[in-house]
């Protein structure tokens, strides 16, 4: 009698430890890199870790902070990163210059965020009066980058315009103590600077995204990875997806998750910058696909900028440059 | 505490300490008369809060400082020193290596950084390679003095008792270098700090230089200065440490 009921026990205890960890196995690892240091702007990412839709899609992601759009590339490239957040039109300059294999699967910030911020008193109210100012931005930044195309859809001359380019940690400062007019950076950077410059008046905002209609940063994937492991790929995706809807509609909660990884930003800030990124998520072919969704007209759009800019001459499709698919795939 | 132990202490550290304390008033006061906004100066008691805040932010970030640039003064030692003898030992390696090592030195470590970061990658050995690079020169070339600097009377008189080459390596050379050697190390240990900051600067996520990068970014300038008092203290703690093993292992070359 013993004998059988340990027996029974035993075979128990065996059937579940050949389940359990096969369960546990079948979380796929991903090693999932930002752009910058962990900001506000990021509440989405950590919503999708901390609130579990990563887990509950069967990936272990780990978030790392990025070092910029040059390094992401290197990262995907590497294996490194297995998925990597940064811009878009920076994957057309890179699979045409150097034949780098890298796909947007989905676009985040839709609405270009490059912007000019000008302090309140320096009265700089439209394009046109950026011409003899001097703006203050780090070398190769994006707004320097497009600084000609978005000169000529605004209809100035960029050789008009000044730039003094200092390190990126030195810029809100140069601004801030009237060194340079105006500063370039991405527009989730508002809250801090209208914090900032309170008392002195507050800013004035220049929006690229007024006169270019390129897209900005989107979740960038290399296609030997997307090879490998599609299925970890679309999990990926749409739980993202479902992190940033959640953060949009909850923004005091999500600013905590990001808290939790980095303490030393000001709570209502990081608030603010997350909203931002709603304002700028939400395209209207988003509203109309979902989040995430990428029109084959403003990819042309991004692309053929790039192709200008940079004067490339290696051809990239559209196919090669993005793909809605795990996004609409149920 | 005891009345004489009182009159010690005033003796050795009260003018120092008087005189930052007489600094961070000064400090203060400029702070609060010209109202300089915090995000340009904070004020001696906005930096103190700071750090206070962030207290529990501060021991793992500190540690991962601390360990690259122990890790790499240590390193430091272990290839300078070999190297310094090499350098001695044979005027071929000497003629051949020591230009080499020159212009190493000369080239800035701030460029150098970001190679070492995309070839190592953005963990702690990135670092420590960087703070090699920094706080080996001062350690070969004081090596390299301490090791021919030694009285030729000394030298001749081992060559009448008959001492070979090694013997008096070993035996002369070696102990005389040691006060040089412990010069070198201490200007090494400081610029170890820097060289670890330096690595962080350019790319890391953990560590004293990375609270600084992202402090600085939010515009708290009252964190970025008290992370930075944090690293002084941190390279002030070191040169004493490296002080007290000199005293230690060679008390004869420390004086007052």
């Amino acid at each position: 009698m013993r004998l059988r009921r340990t027996c029974i026990l035993v075979a128990i205890l065996t059937v579940m430890a050949g389940v359990y960890p096969a369960r546990a196995a079948e979380k796929i690892p991903v090693r999932f890199s930002l752009d910058w240091i962990v900001g506000g702007r990021h509440a989405g990412w950590f919503t999708a870790l901390e609130k579990g839709f990563y887990d509950e899609a069967g990936l272990k992601v780990t978030i790392s902070r990025g070092y910029g759009s040059e390094d992401g590339t290197r990262r995907l490239m590497s294996g490194e990163s297995d998925i990597n957040f940064n811009d878009i039109p920076s994957v057309v300059l890179v699979r045409s210059k150097q034949g780098a294999k890298i796909k947007a699967v989905a676009v985040i910030y839709a609405k270009h965020p490059s912007v000019i911020f000008t302090l309140k008193k320096a009265g700089i109210k439209s394009p046109k009066d950026l011409e003899g100012k001097t703006l203050v931005d780090s070398p190769g930044s994006t707004q320097v980058v497009l600084f000609p195309a978005f000169a000529k859809a605004a209809g100035i001359d960029p050789k008009k315009v000044n730039w003094l380019l200092v390190p990126p940690d030195a810029k809100n400062q140069m601004l801030l103590s009237e060194k340079a007019q105006g500063m370039g950076i991405y527009v989730m950077q508002r809250p801090l600077l209208e914090k900032a410059t309170a008392a002195a008046g507050g800013i004035d905002q220049i929006s690229y995204a007024d006169h270019l209609s390129l897209y900005g940063n989107g979740i960038l994937v290399a296609e030997d990875f997307l090879n490998k492991s599609p299925e970890a790929v679309k999990r990926f995706v749409k739980a993202s997806i479902k992190g940033f809807l959640y953060a949009f509609d909850h923004p005091d909660e999500a600013v905590g998750y990001v808290l939790k990884n980095q303490p030393i930003l000001d709570r209502e800030v990081a608030k603010a910058e997350g909203l931002i990124v709603r304002d700028i998520a939400w395209s209207p072919e988003a509203k109309k696909n979902g989040l995430g969704y990428m029109d084959e007209a403003r990819m042309r759009t991004t692309r053929d900028l790039m192709f200008q800019l940079y004067d490339l001459k290696t051809p990239v499709t559209l196919e090669d440059l993005y793909t809605n698919k795990f996004l609409m795939e149920p | 505490m005891r009345p004489r132990r009182l009159r010690v202490f005033a003796a050795r550290y009260g003018q120092p300490l008087l005189t930052l304390a007489a600094m961070g008033a000064v400090w203060h006061l400029a702070t609060a008369v010209f109202a300089v906004p915090a995000w340009l100066l904070p004020s001696p008691r906005a930096v103190g809060e700071a750090l206070y805040g962030f207290r529990q932010l501060l021991p793992q970030h500190l540690w991962v400082t601390l360990v690259e640039t122990v890790a790499g003064f240590l390193l430091s030692i272990l290839v300078g020193v070999p190297l310094a003898i090499l350098i001695v030992w044979s005027p071929v390696l000497q003629r051949s290596i020591y230009p080499i090592i020159l212009a190493a030195q000369s080239i800035p470590k701030v460029a150098l950084a970001p190679l070492f970061l995309v070839w190592i990658g953005y963990g702690m050995s990135s670092k420590i390679l960087v703070v090699v690079s920094v706080a080996f020169f001062p350690i070969v070339v004081d090596t390299v003095t301490g090791l021919t600097a030694v009285e030729p009377d000394l030298l001749d008189m081992v060559r009448v008792l008959r001492a070979s080459t090694l013997q008096t390596f070993v035996k002369i050379r070696l102990p005389a270098s040691l006060p040089y050697f412990f010069s070198g190390t201490k200007v090494a240990v400081t610029l170890a700090v820097i060289g670890s900051v330096i690595g962080e600067f350019v790319g890391a996520d953990r560590g004293l230089g990375y609270l600084i990068q992202v402090s600085g970014s939010q515009l708290r300038t009252d964190l970025v200065f008290g992370v930075l008092a944090i690293l002084s203290l941190m390279g002030m703690v070191l040169f004493v440490v490296v002080e007290w093993l000199q005293r230690l292992l060679c008390p004869w070359s420390v004086g007052h």
